[in-house]
């Protein structure tokens, strides 16, 4: 607690922000019993109310029912993209930091492939060559991360391979593998925490888009890109809320967990010692 | 004041706002500096040498700040202008030069270019093929070779000592009154070093400015200064001109200091013992107390500060009368 | 010099073989048979035999890769199913519109950035810094193509002071096409009526579009003017009686925009990609759209060129930018040369 005392901003708000999403995800359910694939045509498009805080969309489904379920998928499938993307991303670049100059070359070219497309267009190639849905473009998103997180972790291990204390741990006769869990990796572990606070943020909006031009969970799952399109054709007629409050959400995680990498990211920071060394 | 004076600073105090505590830098310092003269002050790293030159041209931003004193130059007082009125007077009037002239210079502009950018900026009557007609002359009069050409040069291109020679030359512009120099040689070899105190002897004799001369060596004082002002802890401890001070040095960090330049002869080179006092937490007493053979089990060391005067000691007269009979450091 | 640039061209080229490579066998793995959906639901055996045929789909798949990639390269982009036109066709008819987006929003996310990391700098840690940051955080944050409709939602619905999506202009007579950019085209012909429909109409999207850009940039110049202005050279600036906000302007920021160049150039070849969200928003008739339709419509021809051609822009746009910071750089353009 004490290292957060004269951080220039706290990191109150990003916590409060995805904790408050994450605990709607959790307990929302519990709180707000209502089937958000429930449609009653007798009440499409209404307004929010006390009914339905949120109103309900073009075949009556109350959107924050809706909204709560939206928060589940996302929060899941982004913390999903983030585990893949390190597991492989930060895997590939840690072996290419370790190998020889030709798996290292190998395998940063095929990195260099994934990361010739922009990222968005990766996620979608992976969905239309593999079938829509929202696993896909789990996987597509997923993907798009990993050149990222293997840049970073290559360059970290690429650094620290270099550093005197390497040098003395392996004069005292440690293995290769007792050197790279205990020493290396711990201390590529704060970048890969900072890096993935933001991916997240990214993930969960690249999957929103992919939502929202159809490729990602399909109708009617309560996902929140998705649920952004459904609105589309009446956000300009007046009935705004189908769009706003999904989109509101997405915006909210995304920032929370942008703000969350910033805090992490200068917490770390004082733990650096005069080499840049954590 | 005589007519002579160009600058004066009278109990200059400067502090920085570190983690919520005050912490004084520059705790009083007075000194005058004549047209043609050259005058160093010396002392350890943490002293508040740079707060002072800082000070001196109102660059002391948050967290640093000017608390109180005066600055006056050619008789005018500096110390409280505004940022507007100061612009025109630095590099004017006053002029700085910092000790490594690879950051101090823009690294993706021409040297020509940014020396031209100084000449117009003070003297905007001056047209650009002027300038740069001053400019080569400027470089030539700090002994740059093939000075027209080197104008169109980036900073990277040049060696360490041309590139103070640039500092030099930039600094000197506008026919500055003062300059001050802090720590011009530290990035330099000995060699260079040696050149380039020499060609700033030959400028102040041929212009007449003086140069307020930062430094932590003792033999760049001895071989170029006229008068010494030696720094500790924010103050100065002992002032006066160079022929007296350093031969015979009366206040014993000034003693200390001197002791710990190389010479020929010596086996080991002797530390000042204990470490520079946190400028943030200092007693009423003398600040060297905790570090002084002289004050040891003498109480008034740590209860009261030292009386102003070329020797801020409680016991320079003694330490003075034991000089003059010649008694060894 | 030269030696910097071979090698750069040298990696673009492998990764975008990379790419070509890994495009393919994506969409090999597209479920179906392409002839049969080229040719639809009623299409004779025979017919789909003989588009098999053609297609190559039965050869080798070394074969077919090469194929894939001459054709690329020749510019035959296939078929679109939905519609039958070539796809190089349809994609080249669309793309000034996306260009035309692509640029304002480019132009936008530099205009603002450039002076709202300045005014934050300089006043750093009072209230414009902070806001600046919140403003940066909100740009990275919302999601574009909701941000486009709730900007419709606002200005058009409920303010009507912009028009909504209604494409590039209300009126349906395009300006003479000489670059295919309305604005110009518009102010080339001197139809200065045309020239503001068209711009009114590039003001939403392009705002939605450059919103992240603007986000990051500010976020990134902030970052390298706080370091550049801490250096000692900017001091020095100042001790000769330059003011802060000229030091920083005239000192701090072209050596800020250096690194800033890669990362506006990357941008810059991102918003192809981006183009395809807002364009569906604001039913801007550019290539983006095209491909969402498309995608929508599973017409994978038109998908697998965007696809391949995304990522030759992409790859190009770092080409460019990292020669171009190169250039710029006097230390690598006039590398030492002691005496």
């Amino acid at each position: 607690m004490m290292r957060w005392v004269g951080l220039h901003r706290s990191p109150v708000l990003p916590v409060t922000l995805l904790g408050g999403l994450a605990l709607l995800a959790t307990i929302g359910p519990v709180i707000w019993p209502f089937d958000p694939l429930a449609m009653d045509f007798n009440a499409p498009l209404a307004a929010p109310s006390i009914a339905h805080p949120m109103g309900t969309d073009a075949a009556g489904r109350d959107v924050f029912a809706r909204f709560i379920f939206g928060a589940r998928l996302s929060l899941l499938v982004g913390v999903a993209v983030v585990v893949g993307g390190l597991v492989v991303g930060g895997g590939i670049g840690v072996l290419a930091g370790i190998s020889g100059h030709a798996l290292d070359n190998a395998l940063m070219r095929g990195i260099d492939a994934l990361a010739a497309f922009p990222p968005l267009v990766l996620a979608m190639s992976v969905t239309v060559g593999l079938g829509v849905g929202l696993g896909t473009a789990t996987l597509g998103t997923m993907l798009s991360c990993v050149p990222l997180y293997a840049r970073m972790a290559r360059s970290d291990i690429l650094r620290l391979r270099v550093r005197p204390f390497v040098e003395a741990t392996v004069a005292l006769g440690a293995g290769r593998g007792r050197i790279l869990f205990c020493h290396l990796l711990p201390h590529t572990a704060s970048t890969m925490l900072v890096l993935s606070a933001s991916e997240f943020g990214y993930a969960i909006l690249t999957i929103a888009g992919l939502g929202f031009v159809g490729l990602g969970a399909q109708v009617p799952q309560p996902e929140w890109g998705a649920m952004i399109t459904d609105g589309l054709q009446y956000a300009l007629t007046g009935q705004w809320w189908v769009s706003l409050f999904p989109g509101l959400g997405v915006m909210l995680c995304v920032i929370g967990a942008n703000l969350l990498a910033d805090q992490v990211r200068e917490i770390l920071d004082r733990t650096v010692d005069v080499d840049g060394v954590r | 004041m005589n007519e002579d004076t160009i600058l004066e600073v009278r109990d200059l105090r400067a502090e920085y706002v570190s983690a919520g505590r005050r912490v004084a830098a520059v705790r009083g310092v007075s000194f005058t500096l004549r047209r043609g003269e050259k005058m160093a002050i010396v002392g350890e790293s943490g002293c508040g040498k740079s707060t002072l030159a800082l000070a001196l041209l109102g660059l002391l931003d948050p967290p640093g700040c000017f608390v109180g004193g005066s600055v006056r130059l050619n008789g005018r007082e500096i110390s409280g202008l505004d940022d507007r009125a100061m612009r025109r007077i630095r590099g004017r009037d006053i002029a700085f030069i910092y000790q490594d002239a690879m950051a101090a210079l823009d690294p993706i502009r021409s040297i020509g270019s940014q020396l031209c950018d100084n000449i117009r900026r003070h003297q905007p009557a001056v047209g650009r093929a002027e300038a740069r007609r001053r400019a080569a002359a400027l470089l030539a009069a700090v002994e740059v070779p093939d000075a027209e050409r080197r104008l169109d040069h980036y900073p990277h291109q040049c060696s360490g000592g041309m590139r103070q020679r640039v500092m030099i030359a930039m600094a000197l512009a506008n026919n500055p009154d003062v300059l001050v120099a802090d720590e011009p040689t530290t990035a330099l070899d000995v060699t260079t070093q040696a050149q380039v105190l020499a060609l700033l002897d030959r400028l102040t004799a041929a212009h007449g400015f003086g140069i307020v001369l930062i430094t932590h060596d003792f033999s760049e004082v001895e071989a170029f200064c006229d008068r010494v002002h030696v720094m500790y802890a924010g103050r100065i401890v002992e002032h006066g001109p160079v022929a007296s001070v350093l031969p015979h040095p009366i206040h014993p960090y000034t003693q200390a200091l001197l002791a710990t330049m190389p010479r020929p002869g010596l086996a080991r080179l002797p530390a000042i013992p204990g470490l520079p006092p946190d400028l943030g937490a200092l007693s009423a007493g003398c600040a060297f107390a905790p570090r002084c053979p002289v004050g040891v089990g003498r109480a008034i060391c740590t209860t009261d500060a030292p009386p102003p005067g070329p020797a801020e000691c409680h016991f320079a007269s003694e330490l003075a009368s034991g000089v003059a009979a010649g008694s060894p450091t | 010099m030269l030696r910097l640039v071979a090698n750069r061209v040298v990696s673009s080229v492998l990764s975008l073989f990379g790419a070509s490579l890994f495009s393919f066998i994506i969409l090999r793995l597209t479920p179906g048979d392409p002839a049969r959906l080229f040719l639809g639901p009623f299409a004779t055996e025979a017919a789909v035999a003989q588009l098999r045929g053609k297609l190559g789909v039965d050869d080798p798949i070394p074969l077919q890769y090469l194929a894939y990639i001459g054709d690329f390269l020749r510019g035959d982009w296939g078929f679109s199913y939905t519609t039958g036109e070539p796809v190089v066709r349809e994609l080249m008819e669309r793309l000034p519109a996306t260009l035309e987006l692509g640029l304002c929003a480019f132009a936008f996310a530099v205009c603002g950035a450039v002076p709202l990391a300045l005014v934050a700098v300089h006043h750093h840690g009072r209230a414009a810094d902070r806001a600046a940051l919140a403003f940066s955080f909100f740009g990275l944050g919302v999601p574009t193509f909701w941000f486009g409709l709730m900007l419709l939602v606002l200005f058009f619905e409920r303010l009507g002071w912009l028009p909504g999506p209604d494409g590039r202009l209300s009126l349906n007579v395009a300006p003479p096409s000489v670059t295919g950019l309305y604005t110009v085209d518009a102010l080339l012909a001197g139809q200065w009526a045309k020239f503001l429909d068209a711009a009114r109409h590039l003001i939403l999207p392009a705002i939605t579009l450059g919103m992240a850009p603007l986000g990051f940039l500010t976020r990134l110049l902030r970052a390298n003017l706080l370091d550049i202005a801490r250096e000692p050279f900017i001091l020095v600036a100042r001790s000769r009686g330059v003011s802060r906000w000229a030091a920083l302007v005239r000192h701090a920021l072209p050596n800020a925009c250096l690194p800033a160049l890669t990362a506006a150039g990357l941008l810059f070849g991102q918003l192809l990609a981006g183009s395809l969200l807002v364009e569906r928003v604001f039913n801007w008739p550019g290539a983006g759209a095209l491909v969402a339709e498309g995608v929508l419509r599973q017409d994978f021809s038109v998908a697998q060129a965007f696809i391949l051609l995304s990522a030759v822009m992409y790859v190009l746009a770092m080409l460019v930018v990292d020669l171009l910071a190169g250039l710029i750089d006097p230390r690598i353009r006039h590398p030492m040369t002691l005496e």
